[in-house]
């Protein structure tokens, strides 16, 4: 293909102009072609390159940006076309729309010019709220911080940030999330709970300092795109109007926490069809997929999901099965192993629980206190069944502390922090308890305890022993597991307040 | 609980306390708070106040607590020490004797539940020093109509009475 008919063709595609000489003179070949993108962000995507092309001539272009009244902003260097978006004074403009003009004279002397039209806006998102839809696919659930005493509100932002840019000007990610678990932190995002197999929603809001279509440029459609999520609404950007995405999946298929990164992508249609990626913004999150809104009989704030306990608690049991034994069972496991809790073994005495009014089922539970380990680390069953119960019912797993009555001896066990089999918890010839607690299911029929494992052989009161944990054991049986001797009988099946 | 929220709700109690009317005809008036500048000096950490009963419960800085519960009348804090003495350890405890006290179990050295008047107290010391406390405790208690400095409670100093 000849040079002349590549540069019509070139001309004709890129939709500028081509100078082909009059009659009278001989024809001059000089071809001058420019495209660029039909917008960038430069703060957070950086600079643009703009294609310049000159054929058939011996000068250098000059490439020039124009504002929409023509005065020049900057003169670029066609060796090095880009354009970081300031001014001649280092400025960033403002958004709006801009010409870029290449002009080169030929050899004849004719001056060939192209010019083409390059938007500058600036995007990102602002605040970030956690919808719920009533459980149709969102069921978003309460969390309460223990230490502020107050519930999270579903109607402030789960992530904000209080300008687009930092102090140097560069763009900004939304905030990390908090790694402060008793109270909401200023400058960092907050954690949402939902239940597990919910596909969360979430609305974004530009930032005040955003300029994009309709603030002048109405030709340039700016969309919003995340990878694992859906846009429901708010896409091309519109000023005012906030972006709504769902998550394509569920949280999970059981309980767990949700950590992402999500990448928010804001793109623009180029005239050949294709895409042009303006920048990305991170958004990270932190999701609880719980089993569902706390199960505390007692309607109280501070009975929801405190992150202060569900999130270590679901990182532990994370993929357990969505169901409320197998959630109880791997919270047993997770206190008997992982909590660095050890039985009283010279008394039993309950560091953290005290009953009310002279009751068993009108336990008082000082939560906040535990998680601090206030008194220690050294508890008994009261403690422990205070602390699975909680921790079940804060995830969504219906559940209750129980008494065994009064004053048995006991088969082997072994011990919350112990290392060995026992029948005798507080030393030699102290081989009972005067009373037991453990938890159960709202039916009283299975029991949960984190306090003792169980001999799991045959003759649980002899040795070898082999370790059984008491994860939805007939009630009965474990009755037969545990009490050597002696009238042992559940009672009082309750779940008591905590602070 | 801060310090000086801690002062204010030994103030409340004390306060509250104070306008109990007598149960029966105790010989010796009601304990009526513990006015927290005796806490120094006890080897107690910051108490937790109940958010729904006068109890308190402090860690002990050498390992165990301290739990004293208040009742309003004495009678009621027998029916308190009854039951705190099967429930507060899942060990099951013996009678005692410790000076100053109307009621104990435990060993008197690691485990003490006790009564004296309208109060009963559970002490658990991993280092045995149960009945040391008790008795720095039973010293510190302000009685029912005996004037003790007491904290600032709104701006205005305030006392038993």
């Amino acid at each position: 293909m000849s040079p002349l008919l590549l540069a019509l063709l070139l001309a004709c595609e890129r939709g500028g102009s081509i100078e082909l000489g009059d009659s009278d003179t001989p024809p001059d070949r000089g071809v001058l072609t420019l495209s660029a993108p039909p917008a960038f962000d430069p703060v957070l995507g950086g600079a643009v390159t703009v294609d310049v092309l000159a054929e058939g001539v011996t000068a250098t272009p000059t490439l020039e940006v124009h504002d929409a009244a023509g005065a020049l902003v900057r003169t670029l260097d066609v060796a090095d076309p880009r354009w970081d978006g300031r001014d001649a004074a280092g400025l960033y403009v403002p958004g709006g729309v801009y010409t870029v003009r290449a002009s080169v004279v030929t050899p004849n002397g004719k001056t060939l010019t192209e010019t083409a039209p390059l938007g500058v806006v600036r995007v990102g998102f602002g605040a970030v709220w956690a919808e719920d839809d009533g459980g149709t696919t969102a069921e978003r659930l309460d969390l309460y911080w223990h230490g502020a005493k107050l519930t999270q509100d579903w109607t402030a932002p789960i992530s904000q940030l209080d300008g687009l840019e930092d102090a140097e000007g560069l763009a900004r990610d939304l905030p990390d999330v908090t790694t402060e678990l008793s109270a909401p932190t200023a400058g960092a995002a907050e954690p949402v709970a939902y239940t597990w197999d919910s596909r969360p929603v979430l609305t974004l809001s530009v930032g005040a300092s955003a300029s994009f279509p309709d603030d002048g440029l109405d030709e340039i459609d700016v969309r919003v795109k995340a990878e694992g999520w859906t846009v429901l609404a708010g896409s091309p950007l519109r000023p005012g109007e906030p972006v709504t995405i769902q998550r394509d999946l569920p949280l999970g298929e059981g309980v767990g926490l949700v950590e992402e990164e999500l990448k928010l992508t804001f793109v623009v249609d180029r005239d050949d069809g294709l895409e042009r990626a303006l920048g990305t913004q991170t958004l990270p999150l932190r999701f609880y997929a719980l089993l569902g809104a706390d199960t505390f009989v007692e309607t109280k704030e501070n009975h929801s999901a405190w992150p202060a306990a569900v999130e270590p608690a679901l990182r532990a049991i994370d993929g357990a099965a969505p169901d409320h034994d197998a959630v109880v069972s791997a919270l047993v496991t997770w206190i008997f192993d992982e909590h660095g809790l050890s039985y009283d073994t010279q008394y039993g005495a309950s560091a953290y629980v005290y009953y009310r009014n002279y009751r068993w089922d009108q336990a008082q539970f000082d939560f906040t206190g535990f998680l601090k380990r206030k008194n220690g680390s050294v508890v008994n069953c009261t403690d422990s069944a205070a602390i699975l119960m909680t921790y079940a019912n804060m995830l969504g797993a219906e559940h209750y502390y129980s008494i065994i009555l009064q004053d048995f001896t006991l088969n082997y066990l072994l011990a919350i922090g112990g290392d060995e089999f026992v029948s005798c918890p507080f030393g030699s010839g102290i081989c009972g308890f005067s009373y037991h607690a453990v938890t159960v299911d709202s039916e009283g029929e299975a029991v949960w305890d984190a306090t003792l494992a169980l001999d799991g052989d045959e003759d649980p009161g002899s040795t070898p022993n082999s370790v059984l944990y008491v994860q939805a054991i007939e009630a009965e049986e474990y009755l037969d597991r545990l009490v050597r001797s002696g009238r042992a009988t559940y009672g009082y099946d309750a779940q008591g307040t905590i602070q | 609980m801060s310090a000086q929220n801690f002062s204010r709700a030994a103030a409340l109690v004390l306060l509250l306390a104070s306008g109990l009317v007598w149960a029966g005809e105790p010989e010796l008036p009601l304990w009526a708070g513990l006015p927290t500048e005796r806490l120094a000096g006890l080897g107690l950490g910051e108490p937790t106040a109940s958010e729904l009963d006068p109890v308190f419960t402090a860690p002990l800085l050498d390992g165990g607590f301290v739990r004293w519960m208040w009742s309003p009348s004495v009678t009621e804090a027998e029916a308190a020490f009854k039951f705190q003495s099967v429930a507060a350890a899942s060990r099951k405890q013996a009678p005692t004797t410790v000076p100053g006290y109307d009621e104990a179990v435990g060993d008197g050295a690691q485990l003490l539940v006790l009564r004296s008047r309208n109060l009963v107290l559970v002490i658990r010391s991993h280092t045995g020093r149960a009945g040391e406390i008790a008795a720095s405790l039973l010293a510190a208690f302000a009685p029912e109509g005996v004037t003790t400095p007491g904290p600032v409670l709104g701006g205005t100093p305030t006392q038993t009475r």
